[in-house]
């Protein structure tokens, strides 16, 4: 099978396994295996699609639209079915996480897989590094959104939905958690990026709108951070933040290389 | 101080008791003072103040409306003020190691981004084969407090190959220079792409911002000093029609050049390398409608002079980059990670997320 039919199976995949997540929370049949199955077979044809792709053309899946979405998609899944398989008790956050992907599903659909050539500036370590942090940062972030998710709808009037699950402030501390972690490896991914950056072009950090967004999306997480040991704010407030940072977070990564073209502008 | 013991050991008690008291009070408003001062320093209202600053001026800056030294230097110095302060003043951090360590780190990694801001250089330079760097740059943006030592700094051109695959896509650059070390000595080094020249601090890099240069000599006729002058070319491969207007130096004569080449140089179907080419031609439209084909060698007489074309080199532009704040930068950042690391590190120990007491 080719990597694009690899592509569309996983995706398949992983479309049922949302639907199934949500489905489960109004039946209370247990699906969790079914959910597994389809989450880590996704996965693994996910990552075939990918590996296949990296062999023909060379590079890893970062220069284009196409690859940069369909790596993520593939990274923040990974996020899923790791919380999904080691925290048992809230599985129910994949009915908000999994749905949140098929914006990522919906968009890749739209892109060109148009094959793409490494420019040569790119051809370092550091640079997978940096890539590397980054996805694991934002698959953090996912899975707090996942969490705050259940905050919110709770909020909502939806208590009933996830009354087996724990109370809001415990949840709250565990998002917080991932933030913090989310935190940390976007750090990492701003260190390795400059380290890259110097090697490729000679300089660590040149204001490029990439660049300058990311900043932001730290500076909005050292916000939240701050706001939870320092003024307590209530579970609800927090999960609202969360979801704040995230779709800050989630325009800069894919929306400034859809605008700029480039990853970072200019280098090409 | 001394004063006071002094009045002390004489008198037992002070002659002027309301004096007396009154420098205590003043004292006592001056530390009140000063403890209001680092209270609101330390305050994280001020942090936020200082952030939305930062937040409000980063696309400012990034659209070129306002400095970026400007806006770093103020915003960076407030926050270390902030930092310095809060470490001072909030209690919640003496327990709390790893947020020591994050936070000084943190005050650091602005100071450096500071002093980086202030010291930093950027330029760019084109230099023709054979040609030797004198100390200036083309283009150049430096920090206020920029210490020149670039104008110490020489290095020469020797020529480059760049490797393009099918459909121009770039490859390995490799580019021979020579270079004056700081002992003396006189050094040859390939560096393109990820490998720099590395001098006093100053990286010069090669950029795709390369091409031909046409070498003439113009010899005028009054038997004043003959003049060599080179012309670059277009950047090869991006601009295929080579073609520049100039004009002979303290002359009137004006013409278009155009290099002609008579050799495929970098064939878009295949894998080829950029070189410079062996067969080709300089084509010379004159302001008066003549047009001159010239080789390597031929000369051309004017009235004012005769102008030889020597022949064609290649042209490579350097990107020029100086941060001597860059290592403490990575140290710092890289401190300030391990600190917060260790910091959630010991809270998720210390702590189930489940449990009553949960962060
Ligand atoms: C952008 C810069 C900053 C970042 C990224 C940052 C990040 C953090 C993080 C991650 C924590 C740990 C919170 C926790 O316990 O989970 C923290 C705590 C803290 N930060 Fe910052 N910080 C920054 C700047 C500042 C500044 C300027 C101040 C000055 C007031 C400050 C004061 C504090 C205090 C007082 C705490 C302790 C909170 C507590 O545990 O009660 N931070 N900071």
């Amino acid at each position: 099978m080719d990597e694009q039919n690899l592509l569309w199976l996983a995706m398949f995949g992983y479309m049922l396994a949302g639907m199934a997540a949500v489905a489960n929370l109004f039946i209370h049949r247990s699906w969790d295996r079914i959910i597994m199955t389809l989450l880590s077979g996704g996965v693994l044809l996910h990552a075939l699609s990918l590996g296949l792709r990296w062999q023909r053309l060379g590079h890893g899946p970062f220069i284009s639209m196409f690859e940069i979405l369909s790596s993520n998609l593939w990274s923040l899944t990974v996020a899923v079915t790791l919380f999904y398989w080691f925290y048992p008790t809230l599985r129910a956050t994949a009915a908000v996480t999994l749905p949140t992907l098929f914006i990522l599903m919906a968009w890749l659909m739209e892109t060109s897989p148009a094959d793409t050539a490494i420019p040569p500036t790119y051809d370092t370590p550091w640079l997978y590094v940096h890539i590397g942090f980054g996805k694991v940062a934002l698959g953090a972030v996912l899975v707090a959104v996942g969490i705050s998710g259940i905050i919110l709808l709770r909020t909502l009037g939806q208590v009933r939905l996830f009354a087996r699950l724990p109370d809001s402030p415990r949840l709250d501390t565990l998002s917080y958690r991932f933030m913090a972690l989310g935190f940390i490896f976007h750090s990492l991914m701003l260190v390795a990026g400059a380290i890259w950056s110097l090697d490729a072009w000679g300089r660590y950090w040149s204001w490029d709108p990439l660049e300058t967004w990311t900043l932001h999306t730290w500076l909005l997480l050292a916000l939240y951070l701050h706001l939870r040991p320092l003024f307590h704010p209530p579970p609800m407030v927090g999960a609202f933040l969360v979801w704040a940072t995230f779709i800050f977070a989630f325009l800069v990564f894919f929306g400034i290389p859809f605008v700029s073209q480039a990853p970072h502008q200019g280098v090409v | 101080m001394g004063q006071k013991n002094a009045v002390s050991t004489e008198g037992g008690a002070s002659p002027n008791p309301s004096q007396n008291d009154q420098a205590t009070g003043n004292d006592h408003a001056s530390r009140n003072w000063i403890s209001w001062l680092v209270d609101k320093a330390a305050s994280l209202k001020f942090s936020l103040a200082v952030l939305l600053l930062l937040l409000g001026g980063l696309p400012l800056s990034a659209q070129g409306l306002i400095s970026a030294t400007a806006l770093l230097t103020v915003g960076g110095g407030l926050f270390i003020i902030n930092l310095a302060a809060a470490l001072h003043h909030h209690s919640t951090f003496h327990a709390q190691p790893g947020l020591i360590v994050f936070h000084t780190a943190l005050m650091v990694l602005l100071a450096a981004a500071v002093v980086s801001r202030l010291t930093y250089f950027k330029g760019a330079v084109e230099l023709t084969q054979g040609e030797w760097f004198q100390g200036v740059a083309q283009a150049e943006e430096r920090g206020p407090w920029h210490s020149d030592r670039l104008r110490e700094l020489r290095f020469s051109h020797e020529g480059f190959t760049v490797d393009y695959a099918p459909g121009l896509k770039r490859g390995a650059t490799r580019n021979q220079i020579r270079w004056l070390a700081s002992d003396g000595t006189m050094q040859n080094s390939t560096i393109g792409d990820d490998i720099s020249l590395d001098m006093e601090g100053y990286r010069f890099r090669t950029t795709a911002n390369k091409g031909f240069a046409l070498v003439l000599l113009w010899i005028p006729i009054d038997g004043s000093q003959p003049m060599h002058a080179s012309i670059h070319l277009p950047s090869y491969p991006a601009t295929l029609e080579q073609v520049r207007h100039w004009r002979i130096p303290q002359t009137g004569i004006r013409t278009k050049a155009t290099l002609l080449l008579d050799e495929v140089v970098v064939d878009p179907e295949q894998s080829s390398q950029f070189h410079l080419p062996r067969r080709y031609r300089l084509r010379l439209a004159m302001g008066d409608g003549s047009v001159h084909l010239l080789k390597e060698g031929s000369r051309l007489h004017f009235t004012e002079g005769i102008l030889v074309f020597e022949g064609l080199r290649t042209w490579m532009g350097y990107r020029i980059h100086y941060d001597p704040a860059m290592n403490w930068l990575l140290a710092s950042s890289m401190t300030a990670i391990f600190g917060l690391a260790w910091h959630y590190y010991r809270q998720c120990m210390r702590n189930r997320w489940d449990d009553d007491q949960g962060l």
